[in-house]
Order: C-alpha cells, then sequence, then structure tokens
C-alpha cells in the first residue's frame, strides 16, 4: 500500500472546482516535486494533505490515515509538517522560539522544553543556515530568512512526510542550492517530501518523482525523467518548451506558445 | 527560550515588586501614614491601613491582574494587537447588566452577593457569548471578524445604557455613573472576594496551562494544525477563560478600560511574546498598573471620589491611538 493514496478526491472553493475526481499515489520515501500553473491547485492539494481542508468527497490516506477525520486531528502532526507559501506573524517571537513550537506536541508536552528539543532544534537551524537568526524576532526578517525559519520548524518537527508549499521562492541562488541539498539528506534518510515548486531545473536535479498539475484536474504523475518532457510541460502550461541537456542536468527554456506572444504584444 | 528556574526569579522580583508598590500606595494620600504608626498599631494609622487602603489596593491588584492577562489572551486568540475586554464590548455588556437590575430596584441579595454584581457577571459572559456568535458569521480567527463583532455590540450597548440612563430618575443614576467609569471600593463583602478570587484563579490557571499552545495559536490557526494544536477545541476554552477573568473584574469594580491594552503590550515589548512569560508579568504588572492608578485618582481630587477608570482611560486613549499608528505603518518584511 502507497504512503500517501488519494482516491476520487473533489474539493471547491465556494462554486469554484479545484478537483473533481483526482486519484493519486506516492510511495514512501520520494522526494516528490508539484508544478503547475497559478491556481492549478498545487497549495489546495498540499492544504488537503495537511488537513487544513476538508475534501468535499473523496478519500485522502496517509499511512493508512485520515488528515481531516477525527481522532486524526492531533496525529497529524506527528506524521507531516508543513511550511506555508506566505505567513504574516503578529507577534515578534524569536526564529528560535518559532522552531522550538515544533516540539511541544512531538516530545511529551513539557511546559519547559527539554535539553533534548533544544538539540534538536539547534541542528535543524543548522541545516537551514538560520542559526545566525536564533535570537532575531521573525517579524523583523526578509522573506526569505523566515522561510528557511519554517523549514527548520518543519525538519525539528521529526515527521516521515514533509508538506513544502513553495518554500524556496524568496530564497537567492546560493540558499535555494543549499536548502535543495539538505532536502536530499533528508530524502536519503527516507523522508518523503512533496514539494510545490514554479522552478523546473531544480526539481528536475533533486526531485525524484514529479507531479505536474494543469487547469481542469489534468494530472502528470510519475518518475522525473518520464513527467517533466516537452510535451507534457508545454500542454500544462500551454506554452512552448525545449529541452536541452547540459552536462548531464536537464534544462527547460520556455517560449511564448504560437498566438499567446502576439497577445502579450497588444 | 526560557527555563523553570529563570521564570521563577522574575516572577519572584515581580511579586517582591508589586508588594512594594502596594504598601507605598497605602502610606500616601490625603491622610499620610507613616509605616512605624502601623507597625505598633497606633489609630487611626493602623485602622486607614488595614481597613480602609489595603483592601481596595488589594482590589486594584485582582482587577489590574486580571484584566491585563485576560487582555493578552485575547490579543492572541484574536490574532490582533488592539484586542481587549473593553474594545471587545465585554465590560459593555455587565455595565448593561447593572444597569438593569438598578433600574429593576433589585434590592435582593443572595448570601451577600449582591444582585449588582451578579448582573454584571451575567452581562459580561451574555456579551462574550454574542460577540462569539456575531463572529460566527465574519470569522472568528484571524482577519477583524471579532473585533468587529465587538466594536459594534460595544456601540449598541453603549447606546442602550446612554437611552436607560435618560429615562432613569437622578437617585438611581448615581450609583449607575460610578460604576460605568469603573471604581475600587474598599468595602467588598468578603463572599464576593472568595468567588472573584476562584474564578479569576480558575481562569488564570488554565490559560497558563494552556500557555504553549497559545504561543502556537499566534501563528494562526492553519500553522498551529500541523503543529498539533486542534485550533476548534483550544480557541472555545481559552476564550471562556479570559471571559471568566473579565467578568469576574468587570464585577467587582465597574468598567476599567485600557488596562488589557496598556499593559499586555509594554510586557511585550519588555519579555517578549511568550505567554509562559507574558501571562504571569501581565498580572503582576497590570496589578501594580492598576494600584498606581487608582492612588493617583485617589490623591488628585482628595474631596471628590474620581473613579480610577477616567485615570486608565486618559492614559489609554494616546496609548491606543499611538499604537494604531505604530500598527498602520508598513513593517520591515510585512508584519502586520
Amino acid at each position: 500500500m502507497s504512503f500517501i493514496q488519494i482516491q476520487n478526491l473533489a474539493f471547491s472553493y465556494g462554486g469554484l472546482r479545484v478537483f473533481e475526481n483526482l486519484s493519486l499515489e506516492i510511495e514512501q520515501g520520494r522526494f516528490c516535486g508539484i508544478a503547475g500553473p497559478n491556481g492549478a491547485g498545487k497549495s489546495t492539494l498540499l492544504e488537503l494533505l495537511a488537513g487544513h481542508r476538508k475534501p468535499s468527497s473523496g478519500k485522502i490516506r496517509i499511512g493508512g490515515l485520515s488528515p481531516a477525520g477525527g481522532g486524526f486531528k492531533r496525529s497529524i502532526s506527528q506524521l507531516a509538517a508543513f511550511v506555508p507559501q506566505e505567513s504574516t506573524p503578529v507577534f515578534g517571537y524569536t526564529s528560535y522560539e518559532i522552531v522550538m513550537m515544533a516540539r511541544y506536541f512531538r516530545s511529551r508536552r513539557f511546559f519547559f522544553e527539554q535539553e533534548e528539543d533544544r538539540k534538536i532544534v539547534q541542528e535543524a537551524m543548522r541545516q537551514t543556515f538560520t542559526e545566525d537568526l536564533a535570537s532575531r524576532p521573525i517579524t523583523c526578517l526578509s522573506g526569505g530568512e523566515r522561510q528557511r525559519v519554517y523549514l527548520a520548524r518543519a525538519i525539528a518537527q521529526e515527521t516521515p512526510l514533509l508538506l513544502l508549499d513553495e518554500p524556496l521562492s524568496h530564497l537567492d541562488l546560493k540558499h535555494q542550492i543549499l536548502i535543495y541539498e539538505a532536502l536530499k539528506r533528508l530524502h536519503r534518510e527516507q523522508k518523503t517530501i512533496l514539494m510545490a515548486t514554479h522552478d523546473l531545473n531544480l526539481a528536475a536535479q533533486y526531485c525524484d518523482w514529479m507531479i505536474l498539475m494543469g487547469p481542469g484536474g489534468r494530472l502528470f504523475s510519475g518518475p522525473v525523467q518520464e513527467i517533466l518532457t516537452e510535451e507534457n510541460i508545454g500542454s500544462i502550461y500551454g506554452i512552448e518548451c525545449r529541452v536541452y541537456t547540459v552536462e548531464g542536468m536537464r534544462f527547460f527554456v520556455p517560449k511564448a506558445a504560437e498566438g499567446e506572444g502576439k497577445r502579450a504584444e497588444y | 527560550m526560557i527555563t523553570s528556574r529563570q521564570l521563577l526569579k522574575e516572577i519572584g522580583f515581580g511579586v517582591g515588586g508589586l508588594a512594594a508598590v502596594v504598601l507605598l500606595c497605602a502610606l500616601i494620600g490625603s491622610e499620610p501614614l507613616s509605616l512605624e504608626g502601623i507597625v505598633k498599631g497606633r489609630q487611626p494609622d493602623a485602622q486607614i491601613f488595614f481597613q480602609v487602603r489595603l483592601p481596595r489596593l488589594m482590589l486594584a491588584v485582582l482587577v489590574g491582574a486580571a484584566l491585563a492577562s485576560s487582555g493578552a489572551v485575547f490579543q492572541v486568540l484574536l490574532r490582533n494587537p488592539l484586542a481587549e475586554p473593553y474594545i471587545l464590548g465585554i465590560s459593555s455588556g455587565a455595565g448593561l447588566g447593572v444597569m438593569l437590575a438598578v433600574l429593576a430596584g433589585f434590592q435582593w441579595s443572595w448570601g451577600e452577593l449582591s444582585a449588582q454584581s451578579l448582573f454584571a457577571f451575567i452581562g459580561a459572559l451574555a456579551t462574550t457569548a454574542l460577540v462569539w456568535w456575531i463572529g460566527g458569521f465574519t470569522g472568528r480567527t484571524g482577519g477583524p471578524g471579532m473585533i468587529l463583532a465587538g466594536v459594534v455590540v460595544n456601540v449598541f450597548f453603549s447606546a442602550v445604557i446612554m437611552l436607560l440612563t435618560a429615562l432613569a430618575k437622578a437617585g438611581q443614576i448615581q450609583t449607575t455613573l460610578f460604576w460605568l467609569m469603573g471604581f475600587l471600593s474598599s468595602y467588598t463583602e468578603m463572599k464576593i472576594w472568595v468567588v472573584s478570587v476562584f474564578l479569576a484563579g480558575a481562569g488564570f490557571g488554565i490559560l497558563l496551562w494552556l500557555s504553549p499552545q497559545l504561543n502556537i495559536l499566534s501563528l494562526g490557526t492553519a500553522q498551529a494544525r500541523s503543529l498539533g494544536v486542534v485550533p476548534e477545541r483550544l480557541f472555545p476554552i481559552a476564550f471562556i477563560a479570559a471571559s471568566l477573568l473579565t467578568s469576574a473584574a468587570v464585577s467587582l469594580s465597574g468598567l476599567i478600560g485600557f488596562v488589557g491594552l496598556i499593559v499586555p503590550h509594554s510586557v511585550r515589548l519588555i519579555f517578549g511574546p511568550d505567554h509562559r512569560r507574558l501571562l504571569p508579568m501581565c498580572a503582576l504588572f497590570g496589578a501594580m498598573f492598576l494600584a498606581i492608578a487608582d492612588t493617583i485618582a485617589r490623591i488628585l481630587i482628595p474631596q471628590a471620589q474620581l473613579p480610577v477608570g477616567v485615570i486608565t482611560a486618559l492614559a489609554g486613549g494616546p496609548f491606543f491611538l499611538l499604537l494604531m499608528i505604530r500598527q498602520s505603518k508598513p513593517v520591515y518584511g510585512g508584519g502586520l
């Protein structure tokens, strides 16, 4: 049985249908990229998996359990860590305190942090290069710094599944690569990682599985080499795409489709 | 980072500071008292100290602590730094309760629990429920829904109170008017004390126990859920506990505004937003703040009894304005 199972999933915002009949399976230990145009439902899929939203119909199972189900409410935090696309902090907790929040329900709910929790938090912050930010309030960090702090929190939660919603969108080039390397290490430790991203080039280098989502519930899911092809990318995004191979790495160069370019000129 | 030893040390210092403030406040006034005279039991010093000033200061301590710590909790629950019992309409609901009790001519008391404080308590709780119910339509957590619900209820109840004031006879109004401005009396019955201390203590205890979860909830319901908090369980429990705290305070003292706003913000600036430390510190500093404010009210115009609510509102109005200006400025990194 697959680690993540989605069967006949339907979901809509008010009258807007996002998914109608989505079925998907992902094995444990995959590093899975999720790409697709805006509004295709990448974030919604991650939020459904995290139990933030309830499906209109259909079934979601993570390790045999349902994220939105009754008795599962608390244990979702033992199973899946979530990094939001964007988040506006109201109070100025330090980065260290933010990362430490991962430990309360993970350990035995001590009123005060234990030595073990401190070690885990420090290690998670080391992996995401946020040690220097430890004492800075989260409200005074830049977007990219904040994303790395949230990623550290997800790592400190020590869950088998990481749900990452464009965690690198505000990161500079160097930190993008460094964070990808950190994720690759977690991947080697048999963690399952689902990550929404717009960067196909980096996804092709690091992910071993890929989900391409298009409008109207169109979906390709499979090994990254089979999914990221000129035809698939072209049809999902409605563009033309060329794939080049440089030093064994594949690169995707987008071009406006015939007609689309003309429309943009007006 | 916070350790039990450090927290206990800070609380110890706070309690010491509070004791010093209370003692100092009790000694000054229209009749200056000497510490020596009190210790030796000289009259009337000892009598004024123990029977007039100390009870009133203890009331200030209890009410200040309750209002400040419940304010801090409302702020995190609604993720809005402007939330406060007074602004949420809870206080005016209690005021309406008292007004109705007075106008209906309820003179009875149950044990020593007067109709007025009972109605204040019921009014506060009922208004909380009303704001909660209205908030259900506008969105409870995050966003301005609950605050707006509170503002609407507050304005409406204030209008009803004014209407009733216009209809009431002059003699009836006197007590209510004082109550509406918030005042601390030296003569609180023992049973009311016991009930209030119990309610406030229970509310505070629950909130302190929940404080690690309140920290997590401050990130918003979605993230909190992923970190293990069950918002639909935590939110009502914390809301009811904070309402108990507020109701206990309001039924004792009437409408003392802005304590729940000024104190949590100042304490957060000094000690940070961690609720394990924030709540005890808010209680201690809220107690000190109200003790000092009441002493100022007492000595400012010695002949007339100036309600302490006037002092806190005079301090709170400009503070609120400053906060609003600061909040509406864009902060680096896109904070609120």
